[in-house]
């Protein structure tokens, strides 16, 4: 969370410095390359990359739990949790 | 997008993080409206923007309610399902829906959550431990030294209830914890504040759903959602030490007018009178 932040505050100031243009978020591979120019646009997007993962980090936490107690109905229950998140990754590329 | 501007949603955004933390909303239900009337916005990029900040406001909060064991991880989890697969069957429909009809339902969203605000929801008692169904889903927390035990029921009711919020939040971008609380209070018997903790954590894998389908379809602004979620992150912040020493019920009610005000701009935003 606190890294997320982090990594947007950075982008904000570099955006306030050099200013240029912020379109959409960009995919990950094209953020690093962009943060390490150190534009704008690069930071902020892996600040939101980060942030939108981070509910996702909590679930494979909650899962290596479940199994470490041989909880397996919630092993699946979180299973269930990452297919759907998976499904929403996919989602273009069905659409 | 203007330094000047961009200031302006900083400061937007932290009165409404500020406003949903002593209110006990999310801040999406401020957000969205005040990105399209006042920033001029389409409902789909303020959507965007405003599933991140839920995001960041819900991440803060839920991991202090987990680490004190008042949130129902098992709980969350399994409806989390419901509320995800809505989260993300929602935002594929808003892709897709023209803006005015998302401006009309987010009308009828904030009458709602105006309406939710001042009823008096916490008269239903509590369910007693035990399993239900395939799950023992008791819980017990501690509130002022008195240990709180309470079980789950209506499983499968609760998750088509989950699901409702979320398709509400992916489709409009609010954190859906004004459909998710109810659903648990009234219909699952679990205790008012185990079910505001639970919702905080489901409503971080609900947005994420949905914040997922917005990211790929191009839809969340990078320097939007930069401004929004710090500015919503420093006013929850703000909120939550605030909290303990404000009066909620008056403020609830002014609020809840405030709301239906707002409603009357996005109906009109949505017969196309307003830009």
């Amino acid at each position: 969370m606190y890294i997320s932040l982090a990594l947007l505050s950075v982008g904000v100031i570099l955006y306030l410095v050099d200013g240029g243009e912020v379109g959409s978020v960009l995919g990950p591979v094209e953020a690093i390359a962009s943060a390490l120019n150190l534009e704008a646009e690069g930071w902020m997007s892996l600040g939101i990359i980060s942030l939108i993962m981070t509910p996702l980090a909590g679930v494979v936490a909650a899962l290596a739990v479940f199994v470490r107690a041989k909880e397996l109905r919630m092993v699946g229950v979180s299973l269930l949790v990452i297919c759907v998140v998976a499904l929403a990754i996919l989602v273009k590329l069905i659409a | 997008m203007d330094p000047v501007i961009a200031l302006g949603i900083v400061l937007t955004a932290a009165a409404a993080g500020l406003l949903g933390s002593l209110l006990g909303l999310g801040g999406g239900i401020i957000i969205v409206p005040a990105l399209t009337l006042l920033f001029g916005y389409s409902m789909q990029e303020a959507i965007g923007a405003s599933l991140v900040a839920v995001i960041a406001t819900s991440t803060g909060s839920a991991s202090y309610y987990v680490e004190e064991g008042v949130s129902n991880v098992r709980l969350g989890l399994i409806l989390g399902i419901a509320t995800s697969l809505g989260g993300l069957i929602g935002a594929m429909v808003a892709v897709y829906t023209d803006q005015y009809i998302l401006a009309l339902l987010f009308g009828f969203m904030l009458i709602y959550t105006a309406y939710y605000m001042i009823r008096n929801s916490d008269s239903t008692g509590i369910c007693p431990s035990g399993p239900c169904g395939a799950f023992d889903l008791s819980c017990s927390y501690k509130e002022e030294n008195t240990k709180v035990e309470y079980g789950v029921r209506n499983l499968g009711k609760g998750m088509a209830g989950s699901a409702v919020g979320g398709v509400t939040s992916g489709m409009l971008g609010v954190g859906g914890g004004v459909v998710n609380v109810p659903v648990m209070r009234l219909w699952m018997g679990v205790p008012m504040r185990a079910a505001c903790a639970t919702s905080n954590y489901m409503i971080g894998i609900t947005a994420l759903a949905g914040a997922i389908v917005y990211f790929q379809f191009g839809m969340i602004l990078a320097g939007l959602a930069a401004v929004v979620a710090i500015g919503v992150f420093c006013g929850s912040l703000l909120g939550s030490r605030l909290s303990k020493r404000l009066q909620g019920k008056a403020l609830k009610t002014v609020f809840s007018i405030v709301l239906i005000s707002v409603s009357i701009l996005m109906f009109l935003k949505a017969a196309g009178v307003m830009p």
